[in-house]
Parts: C-alpha cells; sequence; structure tokens
C-alpha cells in the first residue's frame, strides 16, 4: 500500500479538536448542495465547466538508484518550445523539480507531456542512515530461545501498482482568495495542511471539496484512489495558483507508477521458535517481531517536486507494531521508526496490511516447517475464541482440498486478522456514542483461498476464495467488488513497462468463486449486548480488516500448491516461473529477459548459430496436440494479440480459404513459395508440433522435421519474439480449429532447392538472439521496436534484400523495397512522401489504415492494418515512436499542413498547363472521387497532391491501383475504388499516369517505361 | 470473384438476407435481387453518378461498393425516399420543375442532392454544382436540374421550418427559376414521364 500522508489516523483527541474545521471543509448532502455552497468567481460551479477550465499532465522525473536510495532527477531545463505548436497548449510550468503542461483539452496536454523537452541530471545516492529498533512491547525472555528451532523470515510489502487502465485526477480553482480542491481525498485535513504549505496559503483558505459537485458540469468522474487523488489535488493546486485558472490534473498510469514507486516497502522481520521439549505447550516459546517502515517520506510529489517540505510530517503518526493472535511465551515487538506507539494498529493504519502479511505468510511456514497442517497449527495456537471459532467454520465450509492435475497445479491457502475496528473512523455522522464504539474496537476476518497455478507460465489464477468477518453483514455488492478487486491487485504484473509486456491481458482475472460468510452463518456473532446501532449502508466498517488476509490466504496457496514462498506481492506468473524454474534446477532460459545481461545474450547467440550451421538439424518427435483447455484465458489473449502484431494469418491463409490453413503463394526473386497450414490439424498443420518445435522453426527456421525453412517465413524477425509472447502464441494457434488442408508443396528451382544450403545462409544472416531493449530509449520506444522487429516483421518488406534474399542492414535498413509486385516504401530518410512522416500520421496510417496527408493504406498493406487493429492504441502510439525515430526530422503539425497547401496550390496551377486526351480520362475515371473540388462521397477522398506513390521515383503502386482498384480495404469507412483493368487499355493507363505524375508530382522527373511497368503488372495479377 | 454467403443487407429500413459473393457491386444486389431499379447502370466504374445511393446518410456509388463491405450500414434507395403520395421535398422540387429529360441521370441527381441537403440544408448555388459536379447527363437536362436543385432547398427548408413550428410563415419562393432565366410557371400536373422518374416509377424500370 502507498504510504499516505502521516496525519491520516490522527489520534482521537486531535480529530476532535478538528471536528469543526473538518465539517466545514467537506461539503456534505447533494450535489445541488454542494454546488450552492461553492462561491464561485464567475458566480457559479459552471465556471469550471465552462471554458474557463484548463486541463494539466504533468512530467514526473526520471528515478534514480532503487529502493530506499530510488531517487527523481533534477531539472536542468524545459524547453516550452517543443509544444508550442500543438495547439490548445496554454503554459508549461516549472517549480523545482516539478513540471506540468497545462492545456484547452486532455487530449492536447497528454500529448505535449508526452512531446515536451526537458533535460534533467542525477543526484548522487543519499547516505542510508543506521537503523535503529524501538520496543513498542515486550514480555518474556525472547532472546533466550535455543537457536536450534528457531525460524526467521523477512517479507516486504510494497506499493502495489495502478491495475491497467487506472487513473485519477483532481480539480482545483481560486476562488475570492481561496483554494478550492475537488478531490476524493482520504485525509482532508492533513491534505489542507499540506496545500496550504505548498501554497503558502493560511490552512483555513483551503477547501476540500466533494468532487461529485463537479459531475453536473460535465467534468469527468472523479476516478482513482486515495492517496492517488490527493497526488492528483496537490498538483492540480499548484497549478490553479499559478495561472489564476481552475485546472483538473488527470494522473495516468506512468505517473501512478512513478508514484508506487517511490513510495517504497515496508518490510517485516519475524523470528520464532516453538515450544520444545516432551510436554510442551501450543505456542511459541518466544517471537519477536520487528517492521522497517518504508525509507522514502510519503511526502505529496507537488511538495518533494517543489522543494517544500511537509508541515505533518513533525506530527508523524508514531508507528504501531501488531500483536500476532497466537500464544507465545516471551514476545517483542519492535520498529525501526523514529517514533513508535504501544497501542495497537488501528485498522486503517498504514502499516496494517504489511504486518498482516507477514505475520499469517511466517505461520504458514512456521507450520510446514513443525511438519503440521497450518489450519490445525494455527487452531492451536489462537489465544482468541472468537477467531478460533472463525476459522474452524471457514475449513468446514472449505470442504475436501484441491487436487493437482498434470495441466494445472492447484493449492489452498488461509490466514486471518485480528485489529481494532476504530469505529468512529467510519462514523462522520457521530451515531454511535462512545460506549458503543468501545464495544466494537475488535474484529476478526478470515480468508480461504484457492489458486490454480500453470507451471510452464507461471500464472495463477485465484479460483475460489471464502471469507468471513464477525464484523456484521458482508454480503454486499461493494464487498464482492473490493474482494475481486484485491485479489486481481496482487497478481498484477509489476509496475514494469517492459517491452513485451501487452497492455489488454494485464488484468488478471476475478476470483472464480466468491463466498462471503458473515457473523450469523458462523455462528460467532458477538453477543447480543454488542450488536451494532443500525449502520448507514454501505456498511464501511468492516471493510478495511475483511481485506486484510487477502495476500497472505493467495501467497500460502500458492506455497500450498507449488512449493513456492513469495514473501512479496505483487504475485506475478513471471516471478512464479523463474521460481519454479529455479528449484526444478532448470538451467534460466534465455528468454529471462529481465536476468539476463549483454554478455549472456551475446553467449547465447553465439551457441545459437553454432548450432544452426548444421546442414540438417534433427526431427523433434511428433506429439499430441495439447488439450483444449490447457492454456488460460489470459493467456490466449495474449496470443491472439501476438498472432495479430505478426499478421499471420494475412500471409497463411487464401481468399477463400480458412484462416491459417495456408497455400497463398508468395512471388520471390528464387520462385514461388507458398505458405503452409499453421492450424493444429496433426496430418496438415503442426497439430503435433510440442513448443519446442514450435519454437526452433520461429527461432531458427527449421521445421519440426529437420528441415530448414525458407527466409519468405520472416524467422530473422520472430526469433525476437520473448519467451512469454512465443509462447503465448503457441497456446492460441493450438485453441484455433484444425482444418484438414494440404498447401501446396514449394519447389524451387536449382539451387534454391537445396534447403540444407540454408543453414551456411543463417550462419551468414540469421541473428537467432532475443530482443534487447535500448535502455536509453524510452519504454514507449522499446515496445515500439520490439513490435516492429520482432512480431511485425516490417523490415521482411521494406528492408532491401541482398541477392540471397537477406535483409540489408546500416543505412539500408527501411530503406524501402518490393513485395508481392508493390513497392514498400523506404520508412527511413529516403522517405518520398511529399509531406514528411509524423508521428501522429503514422499513428492515424496505422489505425485507421488512412492518412490525409498521405493516403490509403492499400494493396498487401491494407490487410497489416486490418490485422493491428486487435492491437491497443498504446501500442500503435508505440509503433509509431519508433518507425518515426528512423524518419527525417519530422515538421510540426503546422508547418505539415502548409506543406500540404503548398503542394495543393502546386498541383492546381500545373493542371492549368496540362490538356489533351489524358486530361479527359483523369476527367472521366479520376475526377469524380479525387478532385479537390468535388463532391462529397462515401469513404475517404485521398488527396492526389499528397500521395506518397505519386511522388515514388516507381510508379508500380499507382499503376497496381489503377488496374486492380482497392477491393479490400483495411476498413470499411475507407470506401473503394474499382479496378480499372477491364476498361483502360495498357496505352491508357501509361497515359494517365504520365499525366497525374506531371500535374501532382510536377517536380519529379516523368516516369520512364510506363506502358511496359503497366504490361508487367498486368499479367502478375494481386496479391 | 469469391464463394456467395450469406449476406445481411439493411436496405430502406428493413433487413434482407442475401445469398451472393462479397463482391458482387450492390448495385446488382439492389436491381436483380431486391427489384429497386431506381438506382441505374451507367458506366459501372463510378464515373457517372447513375447508381447513387446513400450510404448512412451519404452520397456513395453503388456500381462499385461490394456487398461484403457494407456491414450493418443503412442503404437508401429512390424509393426509400418517399412515393407519390408523400415525395420527398427533393422529389416535389424534380416533378415541379420538371428536372429531366429521358431521366436516366435522375436518380444520381435527386440522391446527390438529396445526400447535400442531409449535410447542408441551405446549400447555395456554388454548393449545388460542386456536388453535382460528377453526375453526368447525356440529355443536356443541366439548367432544369440547377433549377430543380433550387428549389429543392426551398422546399427543405420548408419542410424543416414546418417541422419545427406549425404556425411557421413559408419563405417566398423563386420556383423554378433556371439560372439567370424568367421565372418559369410551376406547371399544375407534373407529367406522369417526370413523376415516374423521379418516383422510380414504371416507365423506367429495367
Ligand atoms: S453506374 Fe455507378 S457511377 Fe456510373
Ligand atoms: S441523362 Fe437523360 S436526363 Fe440526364
Amino acid at each position: 500500500m502507498t504510504t499516505p500522508p502521516p496525519a491520516t489516523a490522527s489520534p482521537p483527541d486531535e480529530s476532535a479538536a478538528n471536528a469543526g474545521t473538518a465539517a466545514s471543509a467537506l461539503v456534505a448532502g447533494s450535489p445541488g448542495a454542494a454546488i450552492a455552497a461553492i462561491p464561485f468567481a464567475g458566480g457559479s460551479a459552471e465556471h469550471v465547466g465552462g471554458s474557463g477550465l484548463l486541463h494539466a499532465r504533468v512530467v514526473r522525473p526520471p528515478l534514480d538508484g532503487e529502493g530506499a536510495s530510488l531517487r527523481p532527477r533534477r531539472l536542468l531545463a524545459v524547453e516550452a518550445a517543443s509544444v508550442a505548436a500543438i495547439e490548445g497548449v496554454v503554459d508549461v510550468v516549472a517549480r523545482g523539480d516539478f513540471v506540468a503542461v497545462v492545456a484547452t483539452t486532455t487530449e492536447a496536454a497528454t500529448r505535449a507531456a508526452r512531446q515536451l523537452k526537458a533535460r534533467w541530471e542525477s543526484r548522487p545516492a543519499p547516505q542510508p542512515l543506521p537503523a535503529r529498533e524501538n520496543v513498542v512491547y515486550e514480555h518474556g525472555d525472547t532472546a533466550a530461545a535455543s537457536a536450534a528451532n528457531k525460524l526467521s523470515r523477512s517479507y516486504r510489502w510494497p506499493a502495489l501498482p495502478p491495475l491497467a487502465e487506472e487513473s485519477a485526477n483532481a480539480c482545483a480553482a481560486l476562488v475570492d482568495g481561496e483554494l478550492h480542491l475537488w478531490a476524493r481525498a482520504r485525509a482532508p485535513r492533513a491534505l489542507t495542511l499540506e496545500i496550504a504549505a505548498l501554497t503558502g496559503l493560511p490552512p483555513a483558505r483551503v477547501q476540500v471539496l466533494d468532487p461529485a459537485a463537479l459531475a453536473p458540469q460535465g467534468l469527468p468522474a472523479p476516478a482513482g484512489r486515495s492517496p492517488w487523488t490527493e497526488h492528483a489535488a496537490a498538483d492540480a493546486a499548484l497549478l490553479a495558483q499559478r495561472l489564476g485558472r481552475p485546472v483538473l490534473v488527470t494522473l495516468g498510469q506512468a505517473e501512478l507508477r512513478w508514484s508506487a514507486a517511490l513510495a517504497g516497502a515496508q518490510e517485516s522481520r519475524i523470528e520464532a521458535a516453538d515450544e520444545a521439549g516432551p510436554d510442551a505447550a501450543a505456542r511459541f516459546a518466544s517471537y519477536r517481531h520487528t517492521t522497517l517502515p518504508p525509507a522514502q517520506t510519503p511526502l505529496l510529489p507537488a511538495l518533494r517536486l517543489a522543494g517544500v517540505g511537509s508541515p505533518t510530517a513533525e506530527a508523524a503518526q508514531p508507528a504501531t507494531v501488531l500483536p500476532p493472535p497466537y500464544r507465545a511465551a516471551a514476545l517483542r515487538l519492535a520498529s525501526t521508526a523514529a517514533v513508535v506507539s504501544p497501542r495497537p494498529p488501528a485498522a486503517h493504519d498504514p502499516g496494517l496490511p504489511g504486518q498482516v502479511f507477514a505475520q499469517e505468510s511466517f505461520i504458514d511456514e512456521a507450520a510446514r516447517a513443525a511438519g503440521a497442517d497450518p489450519l490445525a497449527y494455527r487452531l492451536q495456537r489462537l489465544e482468541d475464541e472468537r477467531g478460533a471459532t472463525l476459522l474452524r467454520r471457514l475449513g468446514e465450509q472449505a470442504g475436501p482440498a484441491p487436487a493437482s492435475d498434470d495441466a494445472l497445479l492447484r493449492g489452498r491457502g488461509y490466514a486471518c486478522a485480528h485489529v481494532s475496528e476504530a469505529a468512529w473512523e467510519n462514523d462522520p455522522q457521530h451515531t454511535l456514542d462512545a460506549a458503543a464504539i468501545d464495544a466494537h474496537k475488535d474484529a476478526w476476518a478470515a480468508w480461504m483461498a484457492e489458486v490454480a497455478v500453470d507451471p510452464r507460465s507461471g500464472e495463477v489464477a485465484v479460483s475460489r476464495v471464502l471469507v468471513g468477518s464477525d464484523a456484521g453483514a458482508l454480503d454486499h455488492g461493494g464487498m464482492r467488488q473490493a474482494i475481486a478487486d484485491t485479489t486481481g491487485r496482487l497478481l498484477s504484473a509489476e509496475p514494469a513497462t517492459a517491452f513485451d509486456d501487452w497492455p489488454a491481458t494485464a488484468v488478471p482475472a476475478a476470483p472464480g468463486e466468491i463466498a462471503l460468510l458473515n457473523a450469523a452463518l458462523l455462528g460467532t456473532e458477538p453477543p447480543a449486548a454488542q450488536s451494532l446501532p443500525a449502520m448507514p449502508e454501505p456498511r464501511l466498517a468492516g471493510t478495511g480488516a475483511t481485506l486484510l488476509p487477502a495476500a497472505a490466504a493467495v501467497a500460502n496457496a500458492i506455497h500450498d500448491a507449488t512449493g513456492v514462498r513469495l514473501d512479496a506481492p505483487p504475485f506475478t506468473a513471471e516471478r512464479i516461473r523463474l521460481a519454479l524454474e529455479a528449484r526444478n534446477g532448470a538451467a534460466v532460459k534465455a528468454s529471462n529477459k529481465r536476468k539476463l545481461g549483454w554478455l549472456g545474450a551475446a553467449a547465447a547467440a553465439a551457441a545459437a548459430t553454432l548450432a544452426t550451421a548444421l546442414p540438417w538439424r534433427a526431427p523433434i518427435a511428433p506429439v499430441a496436440p495439447p488439450a483444449a483447455d490447457l492454456y488460460s484465458a489470459a493467456t490466449l489473449a495474449r496470443g491472439e494479440l501476438v498472432a495479430a502484431a505478426g499478421d499471420c494469418a494475412v500471409c497463411h491463409t487464401t481468399a477463400d480459404g480458412a484462416p491459417l490453413a495456408g497455400g497463398l503463394a508468395l512471388e520471390t526473386p528464387f520462385g514461388i513459395i507458398y505458405t503452409t497450414n499453421i492450424t493444429p490439424d496433426p496430418e496438415t498443420g503442426i497439430g503435433n508440433w510440442s513448443y519446442a518445435a514450435f519454437e526452433r522453426a520461429m527461432r531458427h527456421g527449421i521445421h519440426r522435421d529437420g528441415r530448414h525453412l525458407y527466409p519468405a517465413f520472416p524467422y530473422t524477425a520472430y526469433a525476437k519474439l520473448s519467451a512469454d509472447d512465443m509462447q503465448a502464441l503457441y497456446a492460441w494457434l493450438m485453441a484455433q480449429p484444425a482444418v484438414k488442408a494440404k498447401a501446396p508443396e514449394t519447389r524451387l528451382a536449382f539451387p534454391y532447392s537445396l534447403r540444407p544450403a540454408l543453414a551456411g545462409w543463417k550462419l551468414l544472416y540469421h541473428d537467432p538472439s532475443p530482443f534487447q531493449p535500448d535502455p536509453a530509449r524510452s519504454a514507449e520506444w522499446n515496445r515500439g521496436a520490439y513490435l516492429v522487429e520482432g512480431a511485425g516483421h516490417c523490415g521482411a518488406c521494406h528492408t532491401p534484400r541482398n541477392a540471397l534474399g537477406a535483409e540489408k542492414s546500416g543505412e539500408h535498413r527501411y530503406a524501402g523495397a518490393f513485395a508481392e509486385g508493390w513497392e514498400a516504401p523506404p520508412l527511413n530518410a529516403l522517405s518520398h512522401a511529399p509531406v514528411p512522416w509524423t508521428e501522429s500520421a503514422l499513428y492515424d496510417y496505422l489505425r485507421h489504415g488512412y492518412s490525409p496527408q498521405h493516403g490509403v493504406a492499400s494493396g498487401p498493406m491494407a490487410p497489416v492494418v486490418e490485422s493491428l487493429a486487435a492491437l491497443p492504441d498504446s501500442d500503435i502510439r508505440a509503433i509509431a515512436t519508433y518507425l518515426a525515430s528512423h524518419a527525417k526530422a519530422a515538421p510540426t503539425p503546422a508547418t505539415a499542413s502548409g506543406y500540404a497547401n503548398a503542394l495543393q496550390q502546386r498541383a492546381q496551377a500545373a493542371a492549368l498547363t496540362l490538356a489533351g486526351p489524358a486530361e479527359s480520362l483523369y476527367d472521366g475515371a479520376c475526377a469524380a472521387c479525387h478532385q479537390e473540388n468535388g463532391p462529397d462521397l462515401f469513404g475517404v477522398k485521398p488527396e492526389l497532391a499528397l500521395n506518397s506513390n505519386l511522388h515514388s521515383p516507381h510508379p508500380d503502386n499507382l499503376v497496381q491501383i489503377i488496374l486492380h482498384g482497392i477491393q479490400s480495404p483495411a476498413h470499411g469507412d475507407l470506401g473503394y475504388m474499382p479496378g480499372f483493368a477491364a476498361s483502360l487499355d495498357d496505352r491508357q493507363i501509361a497515359d494517365l499516369s504520365a499525366y497525374l505524375r506531371a500535374r501532382f508530382a510536377p517536380d519529379k522527373p516523368a516516369w520512364q517505361g510506363l506502358a511496359e511497368t503497366v504490361a508487367r503488372l498486368r499479367k502478375g495479377g494481386v496479391h | 470473384m469469391s464463394a456467395p454467403k450469406q449476406i445481411a443487407l439493411r436496405v430502406n429500413g428493413s433487413e434482407h438476407q442475401l445469398l451472393l459473393s462479397p463482391d458482387a457491386p450492390l448495385l446488382y444486389a439492389l436491381r436483380n435481387d431486391l427489384g429497386l431499379n431506381g438506382p441505374k447502370y451507367g458506366c459501372g466504374l463510378g464515373e457517372c453518378g447513375a447508381c447513387t445511393v446513400l450510404v448512412d446518410g451519404r452520397a456513395a456509388r453503388a456500381c462499385i461498393l461490394p456487398v461484403g463491405g457494407l456491414g450493418q450500414r443503412e442503404i437508401t434507395t429512390l424509393e426509400g425516399l418517399g412515393d407519390l403520395a408523400a415525395p420527398d421535398p427533393v422529389q416535389q422540387a424534380f416533378i415541379e420543375c420538371q428536372g429531366a429529360q429521358c431521366g436516366y441521370c435522375l436518380n444520381g441527381m435527386i440522391m446527390t442532392v438529396r445526400a447535400l441537403l442531409n449535410r447542408k440544408p441551405e446549400a447555395d448555388e456554388a454548393d449545388i454544382r460542386r456536388e453535382l459536379r460528377g453526375n453526368l447527363c447525356r440529355c443536356g437536362t443541366h439548367l432544369e436540374i440547377l433549377a430543380s436543385a433550387r428549389r429543392a432547398v426551398e422546399l427543405e427548408g420548408q419542410r424543416r421550418a414546418a417541422r419545427a413550428s406549425a404556425a411557421a410563415p413559408s419563405p417566398a419562393s423563386t420556383g423554378c427559376a433556371t439560372a439567370d432565366a424568367a421565372r418559369a410557371p410551376v406547371p399544375e400536373t407534373a407529367t406522369t414521364a417526370t413523376v415516374d422518374t423521379v418516383l422510380a416509377g414504371p416507365l423506367i424500370r429495367g
């Protein structure tokens, strides 16, 4: 959990003193009432919803170091000019290391934040302070226990990363010298103090208001959980004060991950020994629990970056340590925090979840070390009868333990928590009297979780959850959602921006089954005298304590299933897979990108190259196809995205054939190569290919039977796929319908018919090493590079090949080439696009199949764009970012549209000088749809003056399109173009092409040999 | 041409299931399979506009749209605009102004003007000329067609005003003035030929 501002849970006396302020600071009641209570400068809250509102995105500094030494860089300079051309940008604000871009729309601010150029400087690593232990509680002599059966363990509790698509926002405005904040704050009082310090306003002039009041103004619904909305609120406050206008700040994934990373991790060290000897009681002889709070200060980012100290830091809440619920002859609780309190932590204490995780993981380990059943071991040692009853009932409800099978490892784990509910925290209406609150300070919660783990991928699914609590009725939708969110967060991927993360698959599925056992069902209801007075629904009390055992229950279940002990959430597939591999003694695979250094990669590549140079390879034995339900839905979804990025279906499907059944003829300079059937049919497809065979084909271009494959199959690119992606792709292909279809056999002429010769070819031209991200580049660039160089295999068409059919390198990379009778234009500085490509034009083209300044995706590129439709926007943007880095310096949008206008005017002028039969051809065949000032017709109207094909040194693409039209565009909205092959002869098409060149690209030399080109392409047909 | 398959088309407000090759031009499906002969076959290459229909309210040339590419888009043909009892303002204008000679191009003229008015109800002379620039008429009926289009703008305005308020005064009419000529009298009754062409009637079937 991210550490909140320290005053979150202030002691009750202080809270009472502040009650008046807090009540006036929070506008309660209906939104209408809230609006009436907001005295806006413009007269009403409409001021915020109207044109006055500005939208901001912050740019957080890059981080250096790790753990306690993790630190943001220092800002040297920010170049406001780098975003000046973006329409809607209002200002770039920098204060200390705080940087934000303010614009009239969130979209403009987001674009600008991405493009803003800033220079940062690393700070030296801080000296770690020596930690001193402060004892919170001690009885008996914990040092005396014999070391013989002592178990000592340590656990970490990091801030959990945001979920995919999670964001947070908050709004701030200066009204009559007061700063109003609309934010879903967890600790409004502390936020008020910190923002007062940030802005220099007296705390009384800072008001935290209910964001629901903004909804009627059409503002985005307040999003995000505390404390991230508080981070956004502080950012908004700083900007609203600087600009004197209302500002809405949105924090996206990157900013939330930045905050989560800086929040650091709490550590818990537990050391305990069981009572030994013949008449030993079921209790610990000694138990020591020491917590090390996160080393980072829990300061709001705006304050930290602006260099403002926290006004609440001195009044920091003293650290507390949770007493374990188990019997111990000697007990010692300590913390390395500067200030400690002997009080037990309240249910909302930020240090609590990590301590429960540590204690409940530890008891599980202790039970297993003693060879005992973890549930029975707990029940023997629990001090409190209510807790023991709750846990026992939970065990009875759980039924027989799940059994593992060949495909999935299954396990079950328990955990419980016993904490003070501190009901006053959830009683803003003051409906509870002091006696009632006292009577309900204690709450028990217990979890049983069952997991299923795929041992190959390490993926975990929480298949069943049983939650019991004696804090009152649990069975409402909010609790189910909270449970699903919690387990999802525990399993969600690390806050990595790895190049092979697929955003759409990052959210683990909710537990298969959630059962809630409330107090009545369990028969552990508190005595009647203690039953709570009616509370307003939904009841918040109970929520905090109820979710506490979640992490330990899931970790214990994973251990039960796999024998792997995870000492910190999140429990990601990668960590489990690595632990399983390490335990099984398997060599760490080359695919383990996070562990593999440069040296390892080079060695792996060298070894693989040597192996591949053998002129023949051993066949890999056929296997039965994997069962349909072997792979999880998440794996299949990921595999589908990899297949889409790799356009598998584009080449492995014929116009009338079943998907992936192969048979498409690919024309190469060496002869016709037919694509193969890659459906899981055992006879004609790849149904009996094991994963090892599949991976060898993808990375090394070797058929299952040992034959070398021709490099028309782009394994030179697919070798770059990460192991996770390769596995997911295999899983997805094996889950597709099997189609029995024998693809025609490829028969090349001698010497290309000699497949063993390919071994030498590979030695020369194939580098099977996996993709290596460039640490000097952004995560987005690396993601784009991975997609383009790996699955996307863009170079297969866009990079020229040498006489032996290998892609050239160096300056020839992406220098353009010919494929299937079409020109694949250069993507590098040689691009002949009359308006240079920009990142956003590339995005438009790849996402929508059309860029107004370049034209439509046609020929073999149309199905590529169609296939890319499956990828999320972020991936298309990453591809655009990477490709743009190869191109000429991109013009600003304003310059680009200036170019476009000039080109159109030039074409109009050129038209006046041209006449004759070709002009009639143009008027008849083209003008209705293409003339600049023509009717509005269904589809897009590509401007010929801007079309890259008319500016290319090669007329091929233009002639292809005139001959065959555009019959299957990337997207139905683009419209269609008829082919003129049947109505215009070679001479007419040549004349028309020459006319189009002279009119729309008058600065380019006339094309030579047009009639022959037309005749040649007319014969060739089209892919 | 790829193998026939079941294709759903939404035409004039109803859905039709047809067994067709996905590459087949929409024009063929409309005329041959659905018997909607308002759209005409002129060139088959998107050059003349005789086949124009509306796709989601925009003018589209039915001879070059493959039926497989239309998905759930709403197609409107001349038949879908109106009939003798309740003609569309554009149809009414072409009847009043006798905007036809042989009438072969009329489907395209009417549908294109309809699409223009969908987009810009107060279209001016330049708008009309630009919009009709890609529609060919072999009979030289251009002036009458332009006059009909201008009248259509008026009638469309009246219809919209009447919808907005039942009591709205109707604006002054320019009738069927061709280009700069004097006002032509509005004919008392339209000739059968024009009515049938404009409303996709029996005379011009086939
Ligand atoms: S028939 Fe369709 S435009 Fe001529
Ligand atoms: S084509 Fe005959 S009226 Fe236009």
